[in-house]
């Protein structure tokens, strides 16, 4: 197993190196005048040419990718011209509100498909598999922030039942102290009226963030199920006298399992995307909503930070992938 | 079930969906003849009504007729999603083709790029570049297109690399065919089946991207209408004002014309692939 770690962490080097490359080229390659942007519209070409120099932009580009590693290296993603603060902090202070929901909505998305697509393959074209089938298809079509407004617009403006779209929590009310993961810290602090508030606050945008996952991974674990069910070791099972759940449960799951996690990696690459627009829709005080106030303002050192780091997340999650992967099917660990 | 069953419904689904996008390609065409409104006129004195028989759709923060403007949009999220689709195949097709074809380490140092590319979320990467390059219909297409590039040379390399081992293949370069020949004449019309329900579906997400970047403002810039800018038109409205139908509509265009696409795109993959039908 550590063999294995080792090998995929060396593995990653290159392709993180590229990453930054590509975030680089993507901030300075560009047409555009960094230097301009960060100066103003209002300064003079001498201030410009001061904060040219200032930021390295008058040597070549090889060179600038260099100051800009040594930076990255040290945790340097540059100043933020809206809000004054480093980068880095500020993705550091608000990381805690998107990494809780994206949480929720994969327990959520995870809890729905799994066993409907479990489910969908026992009763295979019967009603279930369709209802399924159905569910899949309008999952692709339908927009997760439009349908976060649908949700919004029935429980909160029609029913009244959800809270307003505000963010995490009331206004007015004080966040717990702690990591900055709300519903955990209310918990350690015993403030019951806090933690039921932010929860109130976290089910709508877990259920938009997380609906347009259950689609595939359904279908995924549908289909593998399917294929579990014909073989051999299920036919063994069940001359065995294995019936119901521990069937089910420990055999037909754990074997299509490989393929719902490698989905569930891809799909939490698109909810660091997705946040950007469910975020927006609820005021969540996430990067993503970080990167939308960014664009609006044209803040790119922002707008990078954010598009570096989500990369960088994404290529952990399927780091983790990879290491589940090896544990439940060790196989894997071979190759 | 029997097969010939089976067959008949795949193909109702193909005809659902063709109707279906066909009539959204109609709306596009013959906007000016199916909305009588004006969808960028500016009018203070109807701001704000409600769906009724003047305003199908009601109307927003200017006044502007929401159904004229669903009805246009379709124009610029089509164009765009179906620009962005063919610069992905143009570009990525004939890359999948060569490295599929050639092996060896062009093929390794293709695949380590596109490794780099998709280790951005796509939306973000399109976010990111987008941001620098600035908004416009243009910059949308080249960007939506090269975020899907990855997808189309995947999936053609992965083609390649089977049909490339077949009898005929080789009985091709038997006979002496050069090795362009053999890529173009041999192995490039077998991959047309994968393509085609990949461009299906390829476009319906390309239709979302569109959708999604401009409900973030990094679309096309207004006045001109796009469904997922209209989308974000009504956000405040909805959850302070009630007003529902500014979001609600341009919604369910987008939701319509990714449906079909997805019909289209999985009766053509049950079509091209026979031994898929058989796992439903």
């Amino acid at each position: 197993m550590g063999s294995y770690i080792a090998r995929r962490l060396i593995a990653l080097v290159p392709i993180l190196i590229g990453v930054t490359m590509v975030a680089f080229l993507v901030s300075r390659g560009l047409p555009g005048d960094p230097a301009r942007l960060y100066a103003g519209m209002q300064a003079s070409e001498g201030e410009v040419q001061a904060i040219r120099v200032s930021l390295g932009l008058d040597k070549p580009l090889y060179h600038q990718y260099w100051i800009y590693m040594q930076g990255l290296i040290q945790g340097d993603l540059g100043f933020s011209l809206r809000t004054g603060f480093p980068v880095a902090e500020d993705i550091r202070n608000r990381l805690p509100a998107t990494v809780e929901m994206v949480i929720f909505a994969l327990a959520f998305a995870l809890s729905v498909a799994l066993p409907l697509g479990v489910w969908a393959a026992v009763r295979r074209g019967k009603l279930v598999d369709r209802f399924s089938r159905f569910i899949s298809t309008l999952g692709v079509a339908i927009p997760d922030f439009w349908a976060a407004l649908i949700l919004v617009m029935i429980f909160f403006v029609f029913l009244g039942w959800a809270p307003a779209p505000v963010g995490r929590l009331d206004l007015g009310a004080s966040p717990p102290d702690g990591t900055g993961f709300y519903l955990l810290d209310s918990v350690v602090r015993g403030e019951w009226g806090t933690f039921t508030n932010a929860l109130g606050h976290i089910i709508l945008p877990m259920i938009s963030l997380g609906f347009p996952a259950i689609a595939p991974i359904t279908r995924l674990t549908r289909n593998a199920t399917l294929s579990v069910l014909q073989s051999d070791y299920i036919a063994f099972g069940r001359a065995s006298g294995l019936r119901g759940a521990p069937l089910y449960l420990k055999y037909v799951l754990r074997n299509s399992l490989p393929g719902a996690i490698t989905m569930t990696g891809l799909i939490s690459g698109y909810m660091i995307g997705g946040a950007v627009l469910i975020e927006r829709v609820f005021s969540w005080p996430g990067v993503g909503l970080y990167a939308y106030n960014s664009l609006e303002r044209t803040d790119h050192a922002a707008i990078q930070g954010v598009v570096l780091l989500s990369a960088v997340t994404y290529l952990l999650v399927f780091l983790v992938v990879d290491l589940l992967q090896s544990i439940v099917d060790p196989r894997v660990r071979l190759k | 079930m029997t097969t010939t069953a089976t067959k008949r419904k795949w193909d109702r689904r193909l005809v659902v969906g063709l109707i279906m996008f066909g009539a959204m390609i109609c709306v596009a065409v013959f906007a000016p003849w199916i909305a009588r409104n004006d969808p960028l006129a500016i009018d203070f004195a109807t701001q704000f009504l409600a769906p009724s028989a003047d305003h199908w759709f009601g109307t927003g923060r200017l006044g502007f007729d929401i159904f004229a403007r669903v009805v246009y949009a379709a124009r610029y999220d089509l164009v765009i999603s179906m620009s962005a689709v063919l610069m992905s195949i143009v570009i990525g097709h004939p890359i999948g083709l060569v490295v599929g074809y050639l092996g060896g380490r062009v093929d390794s140092l293709t695949m380590r790029a596109l490794d780099v590319i998709q280790s951005f979320p796509a939306f973000i990467l399109a976010v990111g570049v987008l941001a620098a390059l600035g908004e416009g219909v243009f910059n949308l297409i080249l960007v939506i297109g090269f975020v899907g590039i990855p997808t189309f040379v995947r999936l053609v390399r992965a083609e390649v690399r089977s049909l490339r081992e077949h009898s005929y293949v080789e009985a091709g370069r038997a006979v002496g065919n050069s090795r362009t020949r053999i890529m173009v004449r041999y192995i490039a019309p077998g991959t047309v089946g994968t393509v085609v329900t990949q461009a299906a579906i390829s476009c319906g997400w390309a239709i979302l991207l569109t959708a999604a970047l401009g409900f973030i403002g990094l679309g096309v810039p207004l006045p001109d209408p796009e469904w997922g800018a209209m989308i974000a038109e009504g956000v405040e409205e909805m959850v302070v004002g009630g007003r529902w139908w500014i979001s609600v509509f341009p919604g369910i265009a987008i939701a319509i014309t990714i449906f079909s696409l997805s019909l289209i795109g999985e009766s053509i993959a049950d079509l091209v692939e026979p031994t898929r039908r058989k796992s439903r």
